[in-house]
């Protein structure tokens, strides 16, 4: 089912517009490879101020830099090789994978009740597992924007479910894709990926 | 080992159980960095891909009839195709 951009309802500050927005580029780009046209509109995008090493800013704007000069082909074939592969992917997306340590499939049991308890269910025609990481950027920009159905949710919704089932691994992958040989357009992403959550952790943890 | 989230903690309230004024304009702040709708219009771009997640009373609604396709619902008609 195809659908146009999601109205925008709730009135936002604009910092939590930003992370809706964020979170619904990232979401994007893990769950396919870019278009032509979603490559030309983050290319479009403003650059950031007070980019210096090591800051969010800068990985935007590399990020920005990246989209304008990306062939969406390549970037098909390179979304291919680093996350789906044949047998086994070089670069896994699921949570699953990274959260070693618990019984088998209870992290995504565990997801699955607490997406129920927000009232969020995977769309039927997704291929995806709830435990990608695209579905689980998605549930953010979900709890921090709302929908046409739904306002926002607090803080602590947010906080809760990016501890439970994002914040333990996200770190490992964005640091494995940042090492994988194969990665080109995805460098960047993954970095900017890891600012982000970076800030999103910190930000969680003012009080 | 990570202790397990407090359930509670995960459901939406709306606006009520929100951060101390205080903690929210240090947050805010620390914000700033995010900018204001820089790539908004990507964003909106992004989005026009339907998402793999949605809330569940939102697509029911879309339907106009109340009915939702539950897993049981789904399992049924994965079962008439073969």
């Amino acid at each position: 089912m195809s659908s146009a951009p999601i109205a925008v309802h709730h009135r936002l500050e604009p910092e939590d517009r930003a992370r809706a927005n964020f979170y619904a580029i990232l979401a994007r780009l893990f769950a396919d490879a870019p278009d032509a046209a979603l490559l030309a509109a983050i290319g479009r995008s403003e650059l950031m101020e007070e980019a210096e090493a090591g800051t969010l800013p800068l990985a935007w704007n590399r990020l920005v830099a990246a989209c304008r000069v990306m062939d969406p082909e390549a970037a098909r074939q390179e979304y291919t090789d680093l996350f789906v592969g044949t047998g086994r992917a070089e670069v896994n997306l699921h949570a699953s994978h990274w959260r070693s340590g618990f019984m088998m499939e209870k992290p995504l049991v565990e997801l699955r009740h607490d997406l129920a308890a927000l009232g969020l269910e995977r769309k039927p025609e997704s291929t995806q597992v709830e435990d990608h990481l695209s579905a689980l950027f998605e549930t953010m920009r979900l709890l921090i924007e709302g929908d046409p159905g739904r306002p926002p949710a607090n803080l602590s919704a947010q906080k809760g479910f990016f501890d439970a089932h994002i914040d333990s691994w996200v770190r490992d992958l964005c640091a494995a894709l940042d090492d994988c040989p194969l990665a080109n357009f995805y460098r960047p992403v993954g970095q900017f990926a890891d600012k982000f959550m970076a800030l999103e952790r910190d930000s969680f943890a003012i009080d | 080992m990570r202790t397990s989230p407090q359930r509670e903690g995960h459901l939406p309230t709306g606006s009520s159980a929100s951060p101390s004024p205080h903690t929210d304009v240090k947050r805010r702040r620390f914000l700033l960095a995010l900018g204001a709708g820089g790539a908004a219009t990507a964003a909106a771009t992004a989005q026009a891909v339907a998402a793999p997640v949605v809330p569940a009373a939102a697509a029911a609604d879309e339907t106009g009839t109340g009915y939702r396709e539950t897993d049981h619902v789904r399992t049924y008609y994965a079962s008439t195709r073969l």
